[in-house]
């Protein structure tokens, strides 16, 4: 009996077994397969041709995804670029809105306060028509690619530099004292001493932002870029296979994230050290 | 150590930290300040290792005439170490990195002349099993001596500790001021204010008493410790030896 409680029971300070671990994995994930199962038979079942099982149905449906593979992959791929872009973009904005905001030069302080208030206080979507329609039209911005990554890249340039600051804020005076009194120059305090530690803390939460900034670009479909939801809304609409299809959505950006957690909890352990 | 201080001032907000401080000193090796907390030791301290500005005053140390300019001071401190109450190490990178970065950026040596001369003292001062560690998996006491050591890498004409114990407890304590009594039988010239009247006593060559920012007393610790002058003096070191 006590052998089989301690399957679902670790007590304190315990080191938690590999087959414990396991065997709680499959119960909570064949919970969320079976709730899966469940659900997509209720969907389908009603529109089941004559003799046609609800298994057959899924195969038919997925197959049907599967014929559209290759432009779906190049949506997924346009997805993983657009992301990409848009982080080294949102870095930049985020880098330099921090840097503003500590500026004492007070007119950037406030372009830099305004714009963080305004990007953290409305909806991404609101701000995606916004900028692909208001002020895109303004400067000729008919490159959607590139109107895409400059949005996201605002967006998640406010919510970066709020990081960024924090990050800068961090750093106990006294590192700054020490390397005073040794005499670093202020470059050099900032290049071997600021900045690592700068990046150290701020490489957590990056990562939980990028993981965010991957999510926010399916918005991006309403200007109607090709990216992955755009493109599996519109094979969807075409086979009438929407569970299918937004599964699929799920599964991929799932995979994408997933990906970015792991990468980042490598790079924290390489850049750990306790403060 | 030479000092010669003529009618020195530092204010902070309007209130006088450091009142009228004339200094004439010549040839100690080790000079040692005591003293309440708020009295003013650290800041003269920290004017006399060109880390703070004075605000008004002449002073000269050793040959250097110390001017009102950051570049002159920069320039002063490449001569000087200095150790901090908390040990204040770059948490971020080794230990061996803490002493070579400074070695490699601020003094130019080669990296090969960096990792001689810092496996050198991290051997002499029984810090070498600990090199690839981060500084806060050590001891304080390991981790203030590597500060010292690492104000001492360069071979600085002279140095300044400000209270490098406060922060520890008694059983490192004396690690510490061993460490620091080991300086002196090296030869290296240094000054430090401290709450160890017992050390003040038995390694300084002169001892500074300041109060509320003026210089009460001075002399041999002799002088100091055996014959104290002034009502002050008095009052600090009875109250200093209390439980003692």
């Amino acid at each position: 009996m006590k052998r089989l409680l301690g399957l679902f029971y670790i007590k304190n300070n315990c080191k938690k077994p590999l087959y414990v671990m396991l065997i709680n994995i499959i119960m909570v994930l064949s919970v969320f397969i079976i709730l899966l199962i469940f659900s997509y038979r209720q969907t389908v079942i009603l529109n089941l041709a004559e003799g046609q099982s609800v298994l057959d149905k899924f195969i038919q449906n997925v197959s049907k995804l599967y014929d559209y593979r290759v432009i779906i992959l190049d949506g997924f791929l346009f997805t993983i670029l657009i992301s990409i872009a848009s982080f080294f973009g949102s870095l930049l904005f985020g880098i330099l809105a921090s840097l503003a905001l500590r500026s004492k030069i007070q007119i950037l302080h406030y372009i830099s306060r305004v714009y963080i208030e305004i990007v953290r206080g409305t909806p991404l979507l609101v701000q995606i028509i916004a900028v692909y329609y208001f002020v895109g039209v303004l400067f000729q911005l008919n490159n959607k690619f590139l109107a895409g990554v400059i949005i996201l890249s605002l967006f998640e340039g406010a919510y970066i530099s709020e990081i960024i600051r924090a990050g800068i804020e961090g750093i106990p005076s006294v590192q700054i004292e020490t390397s005073r009194s040794l005499c670093l120059t202020v470059r050099q305090r900032y290049i071997y001493i600021i900045l690592p530690q700068v990046v150290s803390r701020v490489l957590p939460p990056l990562a939980g932002q990028f993981v965010s900034l991957v999510k926010d670009s399916s918005l991006l479909s309403i200007i109607a870029l090709n990216e992955f939801t755009l493109v599996v809304q519109n094979v969807t609409a075409l086979n009438y296979n929407y569970t299918e299809g937004y599964i699929l959505l799920g599964i991929g950006y799932f995979v994408l994230t997933f990906a970015i957690s792991r990468l980042s909890k490598y790079l924290e352990n390489r850049f750990l050290y306790d403060s | 150590m030479t000092l010669k201080l003529k009618n020195m001032f530092k204010e902070y907000d309007g209130t006088y930290v450091l009142n009228d401080i004339n200094l004439d000193i010549k040839d100690k090796n080790v000079i040692s300040i005591i003293g309440n907390s708020g009295g003013g030791k650290s800041t003269l301290l920290n004017i006399l290792s060109g880390y703070t500005k004075a605000s008004e005053g002449s002073i000269i140390v050793n040959e250097h005439i110390l001017k009102n300019n950051e570049k002159n001071l920069f320039e002063y401190r490449k001569n000087i170490g200095i150790v901090f109450q908390s040990y204040n190490l770059f948490p971020h990178i080794s230990v061996l990195r803490n002493i070579t970065l400074i070695l490699e950026k601020v003094h130019k040596y080669s990296k090969k002349e960096a990792f001689e001369r810092a496996a050198f003292l991290l051997e002499k001062f029984r810090l070498c099993e600990h090199r690839n560690k981060r500084p806060n998996q050590m001891s304080g006491g390991q981790q203030q001596r590597l500060a010292i050591v690492r104000a001492l890498s360069y071979k600085p004409e002279m140095m300044f500790f400000d209270e490098p114990t406060a922060a520890l407890d008694p059983s490192l304590t004396n690690e510490v001021l061993d460490t620091i009594k080991g300086l002196k039988d090296d030869g290296v010239h240094f000054m430090i204010s401290t709450h160890e009247m017992g050390f003040a006593k038995n390694v300084a060559d002169y001892v500074l008493f300041l109060n509320d920012g003026i210089i009460i007393e001075q002399g041999s610790p002799n002088d100091i410790f055996e014959n104290p002058k002034t009502e002050e003096l008095k009052m600090f070191l009875s109250n200093i030896l209390e439980w003692r």
